[in-house]
């Protein structure tokens, strides 16, 4: 018994302490990495802005946008570029479910929890999450996997980029996107407070960093507009008339694209609607700021 | 309580300390140790389910007690049935009273008639398959006289739900696992050292290849309209991996903790996928059971060594009754009456036990014949697994159908990574053909250095392409 327990404490010292020398080593790497978003407009936010900001056609801008990010990452994401870079312009997407309660259940679903750890283990500590329910075992996972398996130079896997997608035909996918953003095990999932407290957190933090924040809402296909739950609706349009109030500028272009050949699915543009969708943005923007 | 969970790798060294360094002096203490940890085990899924297993644990004591007192053969008998109506019936209520019941109203409305079958909305308890065949086969046993019924109560309820293998097996006969619970247990280096090899496999086996392949044929045989017929094929070999790496992975795990407390489970998987005909497989394909169905149906029922029309007859009643315990469900019906379709023609011209050694035995690689039996093999194994995967009988002859579509040939979607996992579980267990499991490495003539370094290897795998936590298919059953 006692070889035993001898051989077993040394067969996971050895491991134990590899582990803690790529630790240290890639938390060097990720306090000493610098990112250079090198642009002075930022478009940020989740696969919204990520599918129709296509920014080939957007001069001096960049698409750091990732899908189904929530206002908390995206904050995470400003407040470490905020740091080393100078951004003159955010934009931001501002759509219903946004501020579904759907985003907070993020941390803790099964099939998002690991995805969203993925990004953020770089720009997040435990006691972030803490207003969050959180799933600890793919926290925990993703975090010994990232850090302490193997050093790696490069920890920024939090910066999207845009991602146009080909499609001659929508998918009409209204019906599951509805059920996905507003609804979980079948139960309206209600307003999240976190995420009107967060995306409040990033006006501040953009104020604070003299970024002129745009609030975006990209073109949402008639059959998705239609299904949004009446509460979702009424929430949305008091939060953007508050917006509005505070000298927030709010684009709501949801209704600016309504062909379906512009369209990859309910909720999404294709490439064609993104490239075009982007020249109407701008062509507002000129108008708006300029 | 999962073994690839988090709360398993803390409950496993706590037990092992307590087992070992508080109480190891006193073996009823470790019994009542072990019986208390395997219902906390157990009732980590849902506390409700811990009444049926006390429940059924209590009967088969009381009936094996009435069985060593009993003489009169009617009596006996008696008792015995109530074991096996209470234990069934648990069976048949909750696994199979849906299945029934749905299946009665379709065929009502083959004559033209429609009614609502009524439903139970109940869950499955986790792992009721698996030990309610172990109890049975303690009252099976004692009223063959073949095994002293027991009045130690803490070492029968410790046998019936014994936590490594309570939830998927192996099922294990009263006859081997009971007197163990008996006996002192004695701390065997080896023997543990061993075991904790086998529980590395078992977790590589199940979060590398059976996660990493749920994925790959979750989605080929959601969506098997939008694939071609190549793809398909390889959405049926990954589903066959799959489902040996994640039930045989469950038992590696199973087996390996059970000797980190000093017992013995018997082998339930000995490398099917390098059998050379079917009946080969299911001497090598989850061994408990089939042994169970061999010793507790097929033989009672004549077995072999009948006539020509009644061996058809008890081979078709076993494989149907084999597949019909995987779960209540026309398909696995239908898989189990395939396999014995394949295994029929070997039984009827005596061709069914001449592959009993191992493979290519005492050579590294195998000859082309063996290399043409095991491919034909494991083409027979995949094509029936379809059937196992299916949600019902359309999707599953849909899947074959587009299978043999015009895009056979047509270049299929390769998943690199999982062929290549699949390589190295196949390198790994060729190698180790002989053994009881496939990391049993300590017989290789190897520096103890290089060893280590394929367990960390191994370990990393784990850690660095450890799918998405699935749970053990098995529980379903």
């Amino acid at each position: 018994m006692k070889r035993f327990i001898e051989v077993a404490i040394i067969f996971i010292i050895i491991p134990v302490f590899y582990l803690l020398i790529n630790y240290f080593i890639n938390r060097y790497f990720i306090n000493s990495h610098v990112i250079d978003v090198q642009t002075n407009v930022l478009i940020v936010g989740n696969s919204h802005n990520r599918r129709s900001i296509d920014t080939t056609f957007f001069k001096n801008a960049k698409n750091i946008a990732q899908g189904a990010e929530p206002y908390f990452a995206t904050y995470l994401k400003l407040k470490k570029l905020c740091v080393n870079n100078k951004i003159d312009t955010l934009i931001l997407n501002f759509f219903y479910g946004d501020i579904s309660a759907g985003n907070d259940k993020k941390f803790i679903n099964k099939k998002w929890s690991g995805e969203m750890f993925k990004r953020l283990y770089a720009i997040s500590s435990l006691s972030d999450f803490n207003q969050f329910e959180i799933n600890y075992r793919n926290y925990f996972y993703v975090y010994i996997k990232n850090l302490c398996l193997y050093p790696k130079v490069k920890h920024d896997n939090y910066i999207g980029s845009f991602n146009g997608k080909k499609s001659k035909k929508i998918h009409n996918d209204s019906t599951e996107a509805i059920e996905r953003h507003y609804f979980y095990e079948d139960k309206n999932v209600g307003i999240s407070y976190l995420c009107i407290n967060y995306l409040d957190s990033i006006i501040n933090l953009a104020d604070k960093n003299n970024m002129k924040l745009i609030l975006v809402t990209a073109p949402l296909h008639s059959s998705y507009i239609n299904n949004i739950p009446t509460n979702f609706q009424d929430s949305f349009f008091e939060l953007k008339d508050s917006l509005i109030n505070e000298k927030i500028m709010v684009l709501d272009l949801s209704e600016s694209i309504i062909e379906d050949k512009y369209f990859y699915n309910s909720d999404h543009l294709n490439n064609k609607g993104a490239k075009k969708f982007t020249k109407i943005l701008i062509d507002t923007l000129n108008c708006k700021l300029y | 309580m999962l073994f690839n969970s988090i709360e398993f790798a803390i409950f496993l060294p706590i037990i092992f300390i307590l087992y070992w360094f508080v109480i190891s002096k006193n073996l009823k203490f470790q019994n009542v140790l072990l019986l208390l940890a395997s219902y906390l085990f157990y009732g980590w899924w849902n506390w409700w389910f811990l009444f049926l297993i006390i429940f059924s644990s209590f009967i088969d004591y009381l009936v094996g007690i009435g069985l060593s007192k009993q003489k009169i053969p009617k009596k006996r008998k008696f008792l015995l049935f109530i074991s096996i109506f209470i234990n069934i019936g648990f069976l048949g209520v909750f696994k199979y009273f849906n299945f029934f019941a749905e299946s009665f109203a379709d065929a009502f409305t083959l004559f033209g008639k429609s009614i609502e079958p009524s439903r139970l909305n109940i869950i499955l308890p986790v792992g009721i398959s698996f030990y309610t065949f172990q109890t049975l086969s303690y009252s099976i046993d004692v009223y063959r006289k073949k095994l002293e019924p027991t009045k130690d109560i803490i070492s029968f309820f410790a046998f019936v739900s014994f936590f490594p293998q309570l939830v998927a097996g192996p099922i294990e006969r009263a006859t081997n696992l009971l007197p163990q619970f008996y006996k002192k247990r004695k701390f065997d280096y080896e023997k543990a050292t061993d075991g904790v090899r086998q529980i590395i496999w078992g977790l590589f086996k199940k979060m590398v290849i059976a996660d990493n392949c749920a994925v790959f044929a979750n989605d080929i045989f959601n969506n098997y309209t939008d694939y071609s017929g190549s793809t398909l094929i390889f959405g049926a070999i990954v589903f066959a991996f799959q489902i040996y790496a994640d039930f045989s992975g469950y038992s590696d795990i199973a087996i390996g903790t059970a000797r980190l407390f000093g017992f013995n489970l018997k082998q339930n998987f000995a490398f099917p996928y390098f059998s050379r005909d079917v009946a080969e497989a299911w001497r090598r394909w989850h061994i408990s059971l089939v042994t169970w169905f061999r010793d507790y149906v097929y033989i009672p029922l004549g077995g072999s060594r009948v006539g020509i029309w009644k061996k058809i007859r008890n081979i078709f009643i076993i494989y149907i009754v084999c597949g019909f315990w995987h779960g209540a469900n026309w398909t696995f019906i239908v898989w189990g009456a395939l396999h014995a379709l394949f295994f029929l023609p070997l039984i009827l011209i005596k061709k069914n036990r001449i592959n009993t050694n191992i493979v290519a035995q005492g050579k590294l690689i195998p000859n082309l014949k063996e290399i043409l039996q095991m491919g034909l093999t494991f083409f027979i194994i995949t094509i029936t697994v379809i059937f196992f995967r299916a949600n019902n009988l359309t999707h599953a002859f849909d899947y074959l159908a587009n299978i043999f579509s015009v895009d056979l040939f047509s270049l299929p979607i390769f998943p690199k990574k999982i062929f290549l996992f699949i390589t190295f579980l196949l390198v790994i267990e060729w190698f180790n053909r002989d053994k009881k499991h496939g990391l049993q490495i300590n017989s290789w003539q190897i520096h103890r250095i290089v060893k280590w370094c394929l367990y960390y290897f191994i370990i990393f795998l784990i850690f660095y392409f450890g799918g998405e936590q699935q749970e053990f298919i098995y529980f379903q059953f």
